[in-house]
């Protein structure tokens, strides 16, 4: 087996920094904006921190949309959009912004369900004392939730490494472009299997330290 | 300390309005343990709730240590609850942080520096004896034990009022008295005011000395304590729950006793 990896070993490990690439990048900005919109999808909730059902509704349709979209499509519908951003629409970089864009809606519906778990009367007690809304957030609804948001965080990785593997109709490469061009476009089964296995690899990691820092986030029981 | 002057308070519900209190009117002075008391749903806990704002009247006036509270801007009103603590039913601790930083929380909140908020937390954890679980999570903590920390915490900012909304209603018998114990101590020693709402007549009889019975969000009667044995309950409600504060009465502190309404 090792004869048939070795001569395309650059190749694969080419692929592989590019999928971390993608997939870092677009996580990284998903998880710091969809925390943003996901934060704001719960405070203005009727009943919640802030009244603004208005925003409300318009954020909802918003995330619903972006939500809906099937993401091949959505790579290929905002290619105007990712030219004007990177200059290009064809390439890794480029191929970073569709997976950013549908990473932030997706992480916001997370963190607003993680969010609402948190127990409604530890919130209570946080207003008794008399803190402000910034406080409830920061101190208490985060705090509280930290385990669910590590638990997210693995789960949109997860997810995105799954995604990468399609943009590679846009030329983002990455090890899903890798293990059709050999195993489709060349009938390479060995090596389209060998990348699967990779990436079944890849994903135990990240979901068993995911678990693990989960692990010691909560202190629930 | 606390005036309730003519407060009423509705609610939306799926079908039409429902008043949660209406027209109650108390006052409650300095250095009271004011017991609220009825059965579930007669409104005791949205009275309390309305003592520090969670819940808005809608008509009445309160006064909080000789200010009214509805007229307060928002960023005074968060100031003022910092004067008024509160325990719960279920302690609504914070999970993830340690009986230490719980204890710190309204400190930090209050935006104490470290050295004095660490100075304070150990004082009031003295206060409930729980020094040595400071670096415990709530979740290996008893009922019992939560329930001293949430004290501990709603003490830390020396507040003038402490509200307790059925403080012993989720431990046992025993670990009830502890509690209640622990209650009359503080208000011993810091002269808080302490409210209280229970629907267990036990409660009122051994800490309280004031009394106010409320039924489908009215209070009905309120008196002080001495005067039970000598008064004739008006109400249906205060017959039944008085009996049972004769039978206490009459048979102190029997370990284990558990008088259940509602
Ligand atoms: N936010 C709310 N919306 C609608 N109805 C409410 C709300 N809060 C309380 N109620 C209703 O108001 C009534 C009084 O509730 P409250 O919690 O004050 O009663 P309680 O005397 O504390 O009872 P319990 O002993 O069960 O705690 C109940 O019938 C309750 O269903
Ligand atoms: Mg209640």
């Amino acid at each position: 087996m090792w004869d048939r990896i070795s001569p395309i070993l650059p190749e694969m490990q080419l692929a592989l920094w590019q999928t971390f690439y993608m997939v870092a990048v677009s996580v990284t900005i998903g998880v710091i904006l969809g925390t943003l919109v996901g934060t704001l999808l719960y405070i203005t909730r009727p009943g919640s921190l802030l009244k603004m059902p208005a925003t409300n509704a318009v954020l909802n349709v918003f995330v619903n949309i972006f939500r809906s979209i099937p993401f091949l499509l959505l790579t290929i519908a905002i290619i105007p959009f990712t030219r004007l951003i990177v200059g290009t629409a064809i390439g890794t970089t480029a191929a970073i912004v569709p997976m950013t864009i549908s990473c932030i809606p997706y992480f916001a519906r997370l963190i607003e369900s993680t969010l609402l778990e948190v127990n409604r009367g530890v919130i209570e007690a946080a207003e008794s004392m008399g803190a402000n809304r910034f406080q409830l957030v920061w101190k208490i609804l985060y705090s509280e939730a930290r385990a669910g948001f590590a638990n997210n965080i693995t789960i949109l990785t997860v997810s995105f490494i799954s995604y990468s593997t399609i943009v590679g109709i846009v030329g983002g490469g990455g090890i899903g472009d890798f293990a059709i061009r050999y195993g489709y476009n060349r009938y390479d089964t060995e090596i389209m299997m060998i990348t699967i296995v990779l990436i079944i690899v890849i994903v135990q990691v990240i979901q068993s330290v995911g678990n693990l820092i989960v692990k010691r986030l909560d202190k629930r029981i | 300390m606390i005036n309730i002057n003519d407060v009423s308070k509705k609610f939306q519900t799926a079908d039409g309005e429902f008043n949660a209190v209406s027209s109650v009117s108390l006052n409650i002075e300095e250095g009271d343990i004011f017991g609220i008391i009825g059965f579930s749903g007669a409104g005791k806990s949205t009275l309390m709730r309305m003592i520090n704002l969670l819940e808005r009247p809608d008509s009445g006036a309160i006064t909080v240590d000789g200010e009214n509270i509805l007229s307060l801007s928002r960023k005074e009103l968060l100031k003022k609850r910092k004067t008024i603590g509160m325990i719960f039913q279920h302690f609504n601790l914070l999970t993830n942080r340690t009986v230490f930083d719980n204890v710190a929380l309204p400190l930090e909140l209050a935006g104490v520096s470290r050295k004095e908020r660490k100075a304070r937390v150990l004082e009031c954890l003295e206060t409930v004896d729980l020094l040595e679980k400071a670096k415990e999570y709530p979740a290996k903590l008893s009922g019992g034990q939560k329930q001293r920390v949430a004290i501990a915490r709603a003490i830390t900012t020396q507040p003038k009022v402490l509200l307790c909304d059925e403080p012993t209603s989720a431990v046992d018998p025993q670990t009830k008295e502890i509690i209640l114990d622990y209650l009359k101590r503080i208000r011993e020693e810091l002269g808080i005011t302490i409210v209280i709402v229970t629907h267990e007549m036990n409660v009122v009889t051994r800490i309280c000395n004031k009394v106010a019975v409320m039924e489908h969000g009215k209070v009905v009667e309120s008196f002080p304590l001495e005067e039970i044995p000598k008064i004739e309950p008006k109400s249906a409600i205060s017959k039944i729950l008085f009996n049972e504060s004769n039978s206490v009465s009459e048979e102190p502190k029997e370990e284990g006793e558990f008088v259940y309404v509602g």
